[in-house]
């Protein structure tokens, strides 16, 4: 159907989310979407470069990652944090079924519990970053581990392997709190009634950042926490 | 086509994915607290990390229902990480052999600082004099005369060209490469006559040219 044919009488018929440079909604969801799928790719590029800097500095520190990761970092909360993210990553996948299946008072809830989830995950990591502040186990310059009796020995850098640590985590942190942003402005328009089964793709695309985030997740969680 | 087949995808598949998730992270749990080899340790965590990626991938980002032209986008990111990965390790992972031929970092780092260091003291003076102030402040003067007499080690008067019979009886020609092994290691090669009580003065070999080119003057 061209867009510009029929003048009002056809524009009463458009779907009211439909953008003007659009044929139909198909086209524009298909366009959303990959324009959503060549972000994710640059994100997952980025968190790349951050993957390298921890396999090139375990490979120059094996020992050093081994200490510090067994000695200061909990694998039962790394362990809970991850629980929290994948069903996170199933609320919002539900959510996002909800959405395209026009189901209003579904939406909201599932999507509110993705947030608690996620501001569960982050209430978790701030507890693990204020002990580690607390015993001076901070990257590069700001490192004082010694004073609370941590091993140092020659090829040892503990400030190293914290500076691994909360890059990755860091902006991984990131990335949670600013979904749980989306997501919060999502349960706005969802309330007003915006996001239904005529305008999902918002919905969908936040869905899609989520679980990249969760992805990326399931790839931190072993390699900080668990490999020995 | 355009990928609309999933909002038909039962709600059981959504749990199904979930229990797996959950399954999965008991197993790389339960894996690290047995505790296997490094290296199998690593590899496990990996490959059940991928598994993961791949359920999440495919059912809950709907991978399976999506655009095919999105599923090749998405996994030439991995392909493009894989090369990026791979190089990084080739260079990270040959560094040694490299770093056995020219020195490491450091080591070269202070080579251009001690030659840095030279060309400052050295300002505009011949290597000649350069030698000669080298020979007051290095410590020469306290065991090596100008003059011919005998003090701690044999006196620089007359040395370069001289022949020197050596403590185990050979004898040899001092030459630029003696005076230079002779302040590098000062035990390799002892005269006759004296004590092996030589220490290693931190002679840099652009000093050492210099000291050479000064005991040459001294005839």
């Amino acid at each position: 159907m061209n867009a510009n044919e029929g003048g009002a009488a056809a524009n009463a018929d458009r779907n009211p989310y439909l953008a003007h440079h659009f044929l139909d909604k198909f086209q524009q969801d298909d366009a959303v979407k990959m324009g959503m799928w060549l972000f994710l790719v640059q994100e997952l590029l980025f968190f790349g470069g951050l993957f390298m800097a921890y396999i090139s500095m375990r490979f120059l520190y094996p020992e050093t990652f081994l200490q510090e990761a067994l000695a200061h970092l909990d694998w039962r909360l790394g362990a809970i944090n991850t629980v929290a993210l994948l069903t996170s990553s199933l609320t919002m996948a539900l959510a996002v079924r909800a959405a395209q299946q026009g189901k209003q008072k579904q939406l909201v809830p599932l999507l509110g519990v993705t947030a608690v989830l996620a501001l569960a995950f982050m209430g978790i990591k701030y507890f693990e970053y204020s002990h580690k502040i607390h015993d001076g186990l901070m990257p590069g310059i700001y490192y004082a581990g010694e004073a609370v009796g941590a091993v140092e020995a020659v090829h040892h850098a503990p400030q190293i392997f914290f500076s691994v640590y909360f890059m990755m985590t860091g902006v991984h942190g990131l990335h949670v709190l600013i979904g749980v942003g989306l997501i919060g402005y999502l349960m706005w328009r969802a309330t007003k009634g915006e996001m239904n089964e005529n305008n999902y793709s918002f919905v969908d695309n936040v869905g899609l950042y989520w679980h990249l985030v969760d992805l990326i997740w399931i790839f931190l969680f072993p390699l900080l926490y668990l490999v020995k | 086509m355009s990928g609309h087949e999933h909002e038909h995808m039962p709600l059981k598949t959504y749990f199904i994915i979930y229990g797996a998730l959950l399954v999965l992270t008991v197993v790389t749990v339960g894996v690290s607290v047995i505790g296997l080899p490094s290296t199998l340790s690593i590899v496990v965590a990996m490959a059940v990390a991928t598994v993961k990626a791949v359920l999440v991938g495919t059912w809950f980002m709907h991978l399976k229902y999506d655009r095919k032209f999105n599923v090749f986008v998405f996994l030439a990111s991995f392909w493009f990480m894989a090369i990026f990965f791979i190089f990084t390790m080739t260079d990270l992972s040959s560094r040694g052999d490299i770093l056995a031929v020219t020195g490491n970092f450091e080591q070269r780092m202070d080579e251009a600082i001690a030659s840095e260091k030279f060309d400052e003291e050295a300002g505009d003076m011949t290597p000649e004099e350069l030698g000669a102030s080298l020979y007051a402040n290095k410590g020469c003067v306290g065991c090596h005369s100008l003059d011919g007499s005998k003090m701690v080690g044999p006196s620089f008067k007359g040395l370069y060209g001289r022949e020197e019979v050596m403590a185990d009886g050979s004898k040899l020609t001092a030459d630029d490469a003696y005076i230079k092994e002779s302040i590098l290691e000062p035990q390799a090669k002892i005269v006759e006559g004296y004590a092996p009580v030589m220490q290693d003065l931190g002679v840099t070999e652009d000093e050492i040219v210099a000291i050479t080119a000064y005991i040459k003057t001294l005839k």
